[in-house]
Parts: structure tokens; C-alpha cells; sequence
């Protein structure tokens, strides 16, 4: 109890800070990385470290799902820190594995594990930033042909001019070879990329974002792939109230795209096309000097289409389902520190107490 | 312990703000299928009964917490997917919108307050082949609506008026699925009165699904919507006392390719009847009451309201299946500002008259049976048991924010700390 009366005691004297992390970008809602700042950004923009620095972050998880990929119910564990040099900007980071395929995860090949991104970038009136990705693991149980290797580099590069910006992420090569049973096996993701760029104009930002990549697996001589591509192309708007309260919302127009071929002959293709035009709007506010709380509701509203395309069967079109979203979060500000988390249980549609904050991604600015 | 008085600490710094939500509602008794609003009860919700309430309460964002709601199939407890849901208090939808002044007049768009009345009618209009499917396999229902927007426009003064226009559109090509919903509402409000029409336009769905049940490999089936409508208002008698009522009426159609004979015995609980070819429906409900609050201080609030509602819903196969109700509920209320930061509301509903005479469930298809027991109470005539009904919820208010819901477990009737809010919703307003 004395212990209880010490926290409150501290936190009613405590000031606000920035909030960063997957927590609140999940609780903001639908594409809000794409027009509401947070330091998260960085990893689609590098050249955002110039203005979100000296501070560190980490991202509390474990290994993440069965197949190590990172969700809101099964965090992995991540984090790192961002520190200005003059009129530089440098940072680490740390666990940030990219997500990897069922082509990847579910033939037993070693996913990317224990990444890391160096960050770089400068201010000389443009902005400036760039990150290099490097992941590398190994797993040689004993025997030659069970041994399983990963190696991924990637490169990240971004501009700010003003009320612009302009980035593109660039996986340069993520390879796995050996699937636990034949060494010669291998998954490899060819040259992806995302490029993307946005525009502030009369208090809107327009955005749009180009995302390709392919992963090519080969299986005792076969050959599949898994090509994706998302278009995403749309506009929102950030209306601070007042300082400590603002209300957003964005509508775009969202194009995915999935494309497998299993290689055998006669070769099974899936084309899978999602078109949809999600709309989402919400609100963050400070509630007291230490806490904020964040809500957005999102949905697909009049295009909400999904296409199935399977060699020797008929085409199917579906509309998705259940396409309402609301995602809630709350920030907890201890003075320069700032808790963040995913509140509340979806499914059940309650506000619990045993579970405060999931998700949380503690950060610390100094 | 320790996060409850973490939570209390912060809210003691805030000011009260308008509560708003479909939680706040049910903890003051509403008792609607589509949670749609009350009439002597003030609140934003209102705007799905009368839209001409987006003029009293505005410039707002409003989320509920949930997701797809309850998923509906003849394994009721453990479905885990179904095309058809249901928003229930344990399962609620997620739902939300905004709506903002704009000079004189009022805009808003709400996403994801699918109704459950249409979905309840399209669950009892699925062929009974299609929701017993086979042996084992899940109920193959026509699908509810989904992904709903309601556009929301108004304005006035003296005289308020508003307009919401709703639509939903869904499809499914694997299973020849289609299902469209189109609904607009109206709505007046005056000096001392209120009135409203609301009007369903279109709520079809329609499927073709495969099968295994007593030789009967494919089943194509249809639900189509007849002009529906909601009449009603409410007038202001004297001070806060206010007469109010509804007259909702909904015509349908339905289709059944099922070539099974209206007596085939499918299990000791699930028997056909005579659904085959196209036969008619409706679901009528006829509500009429009387409601006031007495304000106790600037802050708290006693509500007490006196109504009957008359439901008849007609499954006209060949033996017909029938719905009948009445039912004299008396509801008492309180909302309570205990602090700032803090408004507890209660209810306690009881039928005063509660009187069923339900025939034929048999003749509605297993799903819809047990969707319609669960509503309107189980097969036979007599009075409804159990109609005691308490209902509590709380709103935390961070300024103008407010967080409300519900709270407590009426099953062993505790105040349980480890869920402090149920049917959770936040509301900003700016």
C-alpha cells in the first residue's frame, strides 16, 4: 500500500512526453503511420530520426507467434535508442525481424532472428536519413544436411522537405538455406521494396505508398513463389482541439495483391486481390497531466472486395467481413518516461483491470 | 488494487462531460432489440431512434468496443465462425462514428451498427435444411448484414429535423451469397414533442449452399425484406413527464429450394416444417409508455417509466410458427454523479403483465428457434418467468472524455475488479 501511495504520489507531478510505439499506431488506427507523426515512423521514414530523437525504446515480447512473426496478442521483443550527434542523428535498434512467409516459416526454414537496424541522418535544411537492416542466424544441429542458415540486409532511405517527404525501404536480399532436412533447399526473397511519399496541403496530407516483394522458395527442385503488392493512395487530417487534444481522421484507397505458384507441373497459381476503401477517424487526448488515452474506429465502407483466382477454378469475389475496427490505447507518462499500451479485450468488448496494458512499449527521452 | 487507485488518482483532476453510449443506456433499462435509443431518457444513442438528435448532440467521436459480435449456428455455444451475427452485451460489435456541427447544420457517419433485428429475421428465414446443414457439419445461415455506414445529416432549431440513410452490402461467390440492407430515418423534434419514421427500403440475402441431409445435396434460399416501418414519438405531458410509442412493422419473403417434407424427422429437436417454396413473414411490435425523471439535485436523476410492448412475429409455413407478447415492463433508474470523475447508473426492470403464447417453434428452422427462445421466450402460453432484471454501469470522465460501460456480473451478482468495464465505449468530445 505505502508503495501505491509512492506511484500515485509521483505520477501526480509528472509531465508529458512524446508516446512511440506499435501500441499506439495500432490504437490510432488504419494507416495511421501514413499522416500522424510518431516516432515509430522511422522505420518507414529515416530521415524522421532528425525530428524524433534522444530517446530510448523498448517494446516488451518474447519470441512472438509459433512462427516467430510479430502480432498485438504475441508481441516479440524489440527495442533500441536514437541520439543526436551535432547536426547528426544516430541510432540502434534491435529485434526488429522482418515478417516472414508461411513459404519461409512453414517448410522449416530459419527466419530472420536477432536483426538489427543502424540509423544515420542529418539536417541541412533537407532532411535526410538512412538505415541499413542486418539479420544472420545459424543452426547446424550435427549433421550436414540439417544444417539452416539466414542472412538478410537491408536498406532504408528518406527525405523531409517541408511539407514533403519522400522514402523507399529496399530488402536487398534475405536468404534461407536448409529446411532442417536437405541443405540445398533454400527460400530466398528477391529485390523487394516500398517506396511511398506524402504532402501536407491546407492541413490534409495526402499520402501514398508502393509495396512489392517476392520470396522464391526451392524444394528438392521445385520451384515456388509468393509475390505481394499493395498500393495504398489517400489522404487524413490531424485536428488539434487544443494543445493536448486532437481529433483525426483518413479515408484511402487500399489495393493488395498476393500471387503463389507451387512450382509443380502443371503449376497451381492463387491470385488473391483485395480492393477497399477504409475510412477511419479517432481521437488521443491527454486526460491528466500523466495519462493520454487514444481510440479510432475504422471500417471498409463502399469498396470492400476480395478476389480469388486459383488455376482450373472458377474465380471467387467475396466482400471481406467484419471490417469494423476499434482499437484503444493508453499512454502512461512518468516524467520523461512513457508506458504505452493496447487497452481493453476486443472479443468481449471489456475495459479490464488484470491485464491494464498490453503490448507496452516503454520509452524513455533524455 | 494498486491499478484501480492508479486509475482513481488521475480522475480526480477531471470534469464531467456528456455520457454516451449504448452501455449507458442498457444500465438505465432499454430494452430494444437494436439498442436504438429511449425516449425519456436523453442521449446521444438516440440519433438510431430519432436522427434529429444529431442537433442536441454533437461534435463527437464515439468508438464501442468489440468486434464481429456473436457468431450465430446451431452449436450456439461454440461457434467460432458463421456468416450471421449477432451484438450481444458478451459479444458486442465494434462499432462507432463521429459527428460534427457545421453552421447550422449537423453531419455524421457511423460505422458498424449492423441491426440485429434484420439479422434475427434473415436467421429465421434461413431454409432449415441449409441451418442443419448435416450431421455435424455448421449451420449454413444467410448472411447478416455487415460492414454497415450510416450517413447522418440535420439541422434546425426551433424545429429540429435530421436525416441518416443506411447501407450494407455483402457477397460471397463461393456460396452464390448476396445480401444488401437500405434503410432511411427521419426524424423530428419540437417544442414538447418528437417523431420520427424510420423506413426499411431493402434487406435481402440470398445463397446457394451445399448440403448432406436426407438425400438433399443443395439448397438455394432467399430472404427478401417487404417495405418495413417505424413509426413513433414521444409528447411532453407536463415537466419531465413524457407518453411515448412505436409502431414497428416488418414484412418478408422467403425462399427454400429443400425438397424435404415438412414432417422429416432430422433429430428429436430439429424437425422441418414446411418451409419449402416461398412463404411469408412479418414481426410487428407495438410499444406504448410513459416515462419521467426527477432530477434530485444538479447532478443525479431518478428515471421510472411504465410501458407495453405487443411483439407478433408470423413464420407462415405450413404450420405456422408463431411469436407472441406482451409484456408491462416498470423500470427504475438512477444516475448518480459520485464524484467528478466518476457516475455510476443503475436499473431495476420487471414485468408487472408478462404473457406468451408462442406456437410452432418446431416449424422455424433449429437456429432460429433458438435465437427466437432466447428473445421472446420459450414455446407454450403462459406468463414470462424471470423477468426481474438489474441492470449497473459506470462512466469514468477524463474531462471530455468519458469512458463508460457496464459493470458488475449478474450471474453471481458481483462487482468484480478484474473486469471493470463491459460493453466498453469511449467518447471524446471536442
Amino acid at each position: 500500500m505505502r508503495r501505491n501511495v509512492l506511484l500515485i504520489a509521483g505520477l501526480a507531478v509528472l509531465s508529458t512526453s512524446a508516446f512511440a510505439s506499435k501500441a499506439r499506431i495500432e490504437a490510432l488506427g488504419t494507416n495511421s503511420n501514413l499522416y500522424i507523426k510518431d516516432n515509430r515512423n522511422v522505420f518507414r521514414n529515416a530521415a524522421t530520426i532528425n525530428s524524433n530523437k534522444n530517446y530510448i525504446v523498448t517494446e516488451w515480447g518474447t519470441q512472438g507467434t509459433a512462427s516467430g512473426n510479430d502480432d498485438a496478442a504475441t508481441p516479440r521483443a524489440e527495442g533500441g535508442f536514437f541520439k543526436e550527434a551535432g547536426s547528426l542523428a544516430y541510432g540502434l535498434y534491435l529485434g526488429n525481424d522482418e515478417q516472414a512467409k508461411a513459404a519461409v516459416t512453414g517448410a522449416g526454414f530459419l527466419r530472420q532472428d536477432n536483426a538489427l537496424d543502424l540509423f544515420l541522418g542529418g539536417d541541412a535544411g533537407l532532411q535526410w536519413g538512412a538505415r541499413v537492416h542486418y539479420a544472420n542466424s545459424k543452426d547446424e544441429p550435427g549433421t550436414a544436411a540439417a544444417v539452416r542458415k539466414n542472412t538478410a540486409i537491408g536498406l532504408g532511405l528518406g527525405v523531409v522537405m517541408g511539407a514533403a517527404e519522400g522514402y523507399a525501404n529496399v530488402d536487398l536480399s534475405d536468404k534461407s538455406e536448409g529446411d532442417g532436412t536437405t541443405a540445398s533447399n533454400e527460400a530466398k526473397q528477391k529485390p523487394s521494396f516500398t517506396v511511398g511519399g506524402s504532402y501536407v496541403w491546407s492541413d490534409y496530407t495526402f499520402f501514398a505508398e508502393v509495396a512489392n516483394a517476392k520470396v522464391e522458395g526451392k524444394i528438392a527442385g521445385v520451384t515456388e513463389t509468393d509475390k505481394d503488392f499493395a498500393v495504398t493512395v489517400g489522404a487524413g487530417r490531424v485536428m488539434e482541439i487544443n494543445p493536448t487534444a486532437r481529433i483525426f481522421g483518413n479515408v484511402a484507397f487500399a489495393m493488395t495483391k498476393n500471387e503463389t505458384n507451387d512450382g509443380a507441373s502443371p503449376a497451381t497459381e492463387v491470385k488473391t486481390t483485395n480492393t477497399a476503401l477504409p475510412v477511419t477517424f479517432g481521437f488521443e487526448t491527454d486526460a491528466t497531466s500523466w495519462l493520454a488515452l487514444r481510440g479510432s474506429v475504422s471500417q471498409n465502407v463502399v469498396l470492400n472486395n476480395n478476389k480469388v483466382e486459383t488455376t482450373g477454378v472458377a474465380a471467387t469475389k467475396t466482400t471481406n467481413a467484419n471490417t469494423t475496427n476499434v482499437n484503444a490505447g493508453a499512454s502512461l507518462t512518468f516524467g520523461k518516461l512513457a508506458l504505452d499500451g493496447s487497452i481493453g479485450v476486443k472479443a468481449s468488448g471489456t475495459l479490464n483491470t488484470d491485464n491494464l496494458l498490453s503490448r507496452v512499449g516503454a520509452t524513455y527521452s533524455f | 488494487m494498486k491499478k484501480l487507485l492508479l486509475i482513481g488518482s488521475a480522475l480526480t483532476l477531471i470534469s464531467t462531460s456528456a455520457l454516451a453510449s449504448q452501455a449507458r443506456l442498457l444500465a438505465l433499462g432499454m430494452k430494444e432489440t437494436d439498442n436504438e435509443g429511449m425516449y425519456h431518457v436523453s442521449d446521444a444513442r438516440n440519433i438510431f431512434l430519432n436522427p434529429a438528435y444529431m442537433n442536441i448532440y454533437n461534435d463527437y467521436v464515439t468508438a464501442e468496443y468489440g468486434r464481429e459480435g456473436a457468431f450465430i449456428s446451431k452449436d450456439t455455444t461454440g461457434a467460432t465462425s458463421s456468416t450471421t451475427t449477432l451484438d450481444r452485451d458478451n459479444r458486442p460489435k465494434a462499432q462507432g462514428g463521429f459527428f460534427k456541427k457545421q453552421g447550422d447544420f449537423v453531419y455524421g457517419l457511423y460505422v458498424g451498427n449492423e441491426s440485429n433485428t434484420s439479422s434475427l429475421l434473415r436467421i429465421v428465414g434461413t431454409s432449415a435444411t441449409a441451418a442443419i446443414n448435416s450431421a455435424a457439419g455448421p449451420s449454413k445461415m444467410l448472411n447478416s448484414a455487415d460492414n454497415q455506414f450510416d450517413l447522418f445529416f440535420g439541422g434546425g432549431s426551433d424545429l429540429k429535423w435530421g436525416t441518416n440513410v443506411t447501407f450494407a452490402h455483402g457477397k460471397d461467390d463461393s456460396r452464390k451469397a448476396k445480401d444488401t440492407a437500405l434503410s432511411l430515418r427521419t426524424g423530428l423534434i419540437g417544442s414538447g414533442w418528437d417523431a420520427h419514421l424510420n423506413v426499411s427500403l431493402a434487406s435481402k440475402a440470398e445463397a446457394v449452399d451445399s448440403v448432406n441431409l436426407g438425400g438433399v445435396t443443395e439448397v438455394s434460399h432467399e430472404f427478401k425484406g417487404k417495405l418495413g416501418l417505424q413509426l413513433g414519438g414521444s409528447y411532453v405531458l407536463s415537466g419531465n413527464n413524457r407518453v411515448f410509442g412505436y409502431v414497428k412493422h416488418y414484412g418478408w419473403e422467403q425462399t427454400d429450394s429443400s425438397t424435404l417434407a415438412a414432417t422429416t424427422p432430422i433429430s428429436a429437436t430439429a424437425v422441418l416444417g414446411g418451409q419449402n417454396g416461398t412463404v411469408k413473414g412479418d414481426f410487428t411490435s407495438i410499444y406504448l409508455g410513459w416515462g419521467t425523471h426527477y432530477d434530485m439535485n444538479t447532478s443525479d436523476k431518478v428515471f421510472v417509466s411504465l410501458a407495453g410492448k405487443k411483439t407478433d412475429i408470423n413464420a407462415k409455413f405450413a404450420t405456422k410458427g408463431e411469436v407472441r407478447n406482451l409484456v408491462v415492463p416498470v423500470t427504475i433508474g438512477y444516475e448518480a454523479v459520485a464524484t467528478e470523475w466518476l457516475t455510476l447508473r443503475g436499473s431495476v426492470i420487471q414485468n408487472i403483465w408478462g404473457q406468451k403464447d408462442n406456437k410452432n417453434y418446431n416449424s422455424i428452422n433449429p437456429v432460429g428457434r433458438g435465437v427466437i427462445t432466447n428473445a421472446f421466450g420459450s414455446q407454450g402460453k403462459g406468463t414470462i418467468v424471470d423477468s426481474t432484471e438489474v441492470n449497473a454501469g459506470a462512466s469514468l470522465t477524463f474531462g471530455k472524455l468519458v469512458v463508460d460501460g457496464l459493470v458488475g456480473v449478474k450471474a453471481t451478482g458481483a462487482l468484480a475488479t478484474d473486469t471493470l468495464l463491459s460493453r466498453a465505449a469511449l467518447t471524446y468530445n471536442f
